[in-house]
């Protein structure tokens, strides 16, 4: 029989976010993430010092609780790399799928203002150049200033469109806007379908 | 319908036979109504068919009778065979019922009947030419086979009519048994009590409630004294009550096999007690059974097979020794159970199966855990090897946190001459969760 590993995976972009792999019994997404929500850190992210095109880079202090709402779980054959590196996998529909590696290059900015979260290209010159071939699904969550203070976003960078895409700060997909304080510490977590996990760190 | 009258007299008043008859028509037909709105209808007492073996020189039958009894038809009439009746066979030719199978079973149907009749002179003057009383009789009759089926269609007087069987009236036909009739030699051969279902019907009461007065209420399914026959009793003990269910011990008395009380104890006397879910013999429906053995006795749980035993899923003897048959998911006192496995970052770790929170909570269970980082491999994930060909994975942390949720973070370190580069990401441990379970307070 195949082992089994089961992955926590975002509904959105089918990143996997964490995984556990347990002797005789396959638990449950209750069971594995506890009260609250998925608390994940170490998620990789830019570095200091920064590429002028990067925008905000990493603390390599971010951490998150992604709501349950956000996440699923599903069992597949177990894999090696996704166990010790889960980041660097999607869910392909039945199974693990390895992310591009971008060789420790970025593609895309970050940035953050009261209002919204910013991603646009790595040109310094011009950061609204980013596009895309097909219609890419994104999920942004900001944490902070406080733990549990959170604003979590969903959203599309349409096929074709060339622009500074601008994802205004909700507290739940969908909801009314929900700006923040300034002058403070924020963790940005962003999640591009396709792409690598970002993790960033701003203080307005 | 009419509203019942009865008559009244008054002195002077001159007397016709209708005031008379009127008197006695209001009693009777007074009585007629309770016994048919207060009682069901049925046999009162006796009126069973009697077979007496004959033989003769080419042949055997028998000789049938109907004993002395009392019955209630369904129009409230009171039916009464004062002494025993011998069936006629040439009542049973003429009532022309007779089919050519021999095995059949026909009807024998009893009805109460009125009968002018002249009262018994008291002198020889003066007789009078007009019946002056009536006979309360009956009939008896054969019904052809299977009329018994058509007995439960019978329809009952309006509430303010009195007794049937009048001279004008329909009868109430009531079964009391059944005879086999040999059309060779024009005998019956044979007597029954039950013929496609329809037995003989005995008197019962309709009410929703019952009063005993001497503290003990008993029901039996026949006549007291008929040995074995079931008996139900309910009954008043100092400490509250008890509902006994036995057999009549040949003499009115019960013999209980199965006594539950008042005080929520179920009991049996017959040396074991057994709950199941469904009807005998169908397989597979739980059973659970209390014995007595010779050396004490056991408490078995199982299904039910072809016997009458559950098979034994699960058995208690006298000493305590539990045995078996699937695997044990429950906790006693020092067991400990084991869960393994590996785990990412963040992850909350799933408890072994048979804990929960709240035995953790209780402090039922102690958790011990042992984490162990898996070693992170050569470099991490989207690491620039091209500019830092070289990386060192070094676990900062392992720990388990009191929700059970793994941290486990690895420090990278990627190696380019002067300047290293230094990244603290998400790990991987193997753990081991120990839950031990707590022994009993001495």
């Amino acid at each position: 029989m195949t082992e089994q590993l089961a992955v926590i995976y975002l509904n959105t972009t089918n990143h996997v976010l964490a995984a556990v792999q347990q002797s005789a019994t396959t638990p449950t997404l209750a069971t594995v993430i506890g009260s609250g929500g998925l608390h994940v850190a170490g998620v990789r992210g830019v570095l200091a010092p920064n590429v002028a095109g990067y925008g905000a880079a990493t603390s390599q202090e971010e951490r998150f609780v992604i709501p349950t709402a956000e996440l699923s779980m599903r069992a597949l054959a177990a894999d090696r790399d996704a166990i010790i590196q889960p980041h660097a996998f999607i869910v392909d529909t039945t199974t693990l799928a390895k992310l591009p590696s971008p060789g420790g290059y970025r593609d895309v900015s970050i940035g953050l203002t009261q209002t919204h979260v910013q991603i646009g290209s790595t040109d310094p010159v011009n950061p609204g150049s980013l596009s895309f071939a097909t219609d890419t699904q994104v999920f942004i969550q900001v944490e902070g200033p406080t733990p549990g203070d959170r604003r979590v976003m969903r959203g599309t960078f349409p096929a074709g469109q060339t622009q500074l895409f601008k994802f205004a700060l909700t507290v739940e997909p969908g909801g009314p806007q929900a700006p923040i304080a300034i002058h403070q510490r924020y963790f940005i977590l962003v999640m591009i379908e396709g792409k690598s996990p970002d993790a960033r760190t701003v203080t307005l | 319908m009419a509203l019942i009258q009865r008559p009244r007299f008054y002195e002077g008043q001159i007397l016709g036979s209708t005031d008379l008859t009127a008197g006695l028509e209001y009693a009777r037909s007074q009585e007629a109504r309770h016994d048919r709105a207060v009682h069901s209808w049925g046999i009162a007492d006796g009126l069973v068919l009697v077979a007496t073996p004959q033989a003769s020189a080419t042949a055997s039958y028998v000789a049938v009778s109907l004993t002395a009894g009392l019955a209630f038809d369904g129009t409230g009439r009171e039916v009464l065979v004062p002494d025993q009746v011998h069936l006629d066979e040439k009542l049973f030719i003429r009532s022309n019922v007779a089919v050519g199978d021999p095995s059949v079973l026909y009807p024998v149907l009893l009805a109460g009947a009125d009968t002018p009749a002249l009262a018994q002179p008291t002198s020889h003057a003066c007789t009078s030419a007009q019946a002056s009383r009536t006979v309360e009789s009956y009939k008896l009759s054969f019904g052809a086979p299977g009329a018994e089926l058509a007995l439960a269609g019978q329809v009952a007087p309006s509430i303010d009519q009195g007794a049937g069987g009048g001279v004008h009236q329909s009868r109430w036909w009531l079964l009391v048994g059944y005879v086999q009739w040999d059309a060779t030699q024009a005998r019956f051969t044979a007597i029954s009590d039950t013929a496609n279902g329809v037995t003989r019907h005995y008197v019962g009461v309709r009410a929703d409630e019952v009063t005993a007065q001497g503290g003990t209420l008993v029901a039996r399914a026949r006549r007291a004294g008929t040995a074995k026959a079931p008996v139900a009793a309910l009954a008043q003990t100092p400490t509250g009550g008890s509902l006994s269910l036995g057999v009549d011990d040949g003499h009115g008395g019960i013999v209980p096999s199965l006594v539950a009380y008042t005080d929520g104890t179920v009991e049996s006397d017959v040396g074991t007690l057994t709950l199941r879910s469904g009807v005998p013999l169908v397989i597979g429906k739980p059973m659970l059974r209390l014995a007595e053995t010779p050396a004490g006795g056991t408490l078995t749980f199982g299904l039910q097979t072809t016997g009458p035993q559950p098979s034994q899923l699960m058995q208690v003897d006298e000493h305590g020794n539990l045995t078996i048959a699937g695997v044990f998911n429950g906790l006693h006192g020092g067991a400990v159970k084991v869960a393994s496995g590996v785990a990412t970052d963040g992850v909350s770790l799933p408890l072994p199966d048979g804990i929960t929170d709240d035995q953790l909570a209780s402090g039922l269970v102690d958790l011990h855990v042992v984490v162990t980082p898996r070693p992170p491999g050569r470099a991490p994930y989207d690491a620039d090897l091209a500019n830092f060909p070289i990386w060192i994975g070094t676990p900062i942390s392992a720990t388990v946190d009191a929700d059970r949720r793994l941290r486990c973070l690895i420090q990278w370190v990627g190696f380019r001459g002067a300047a290293d580069l230094v990244e603290v990401l998400g790990g991987a441990a193997d753990y081991v969760m120990f839950a031990v379970v707590k022994g009993a307070t001495p």
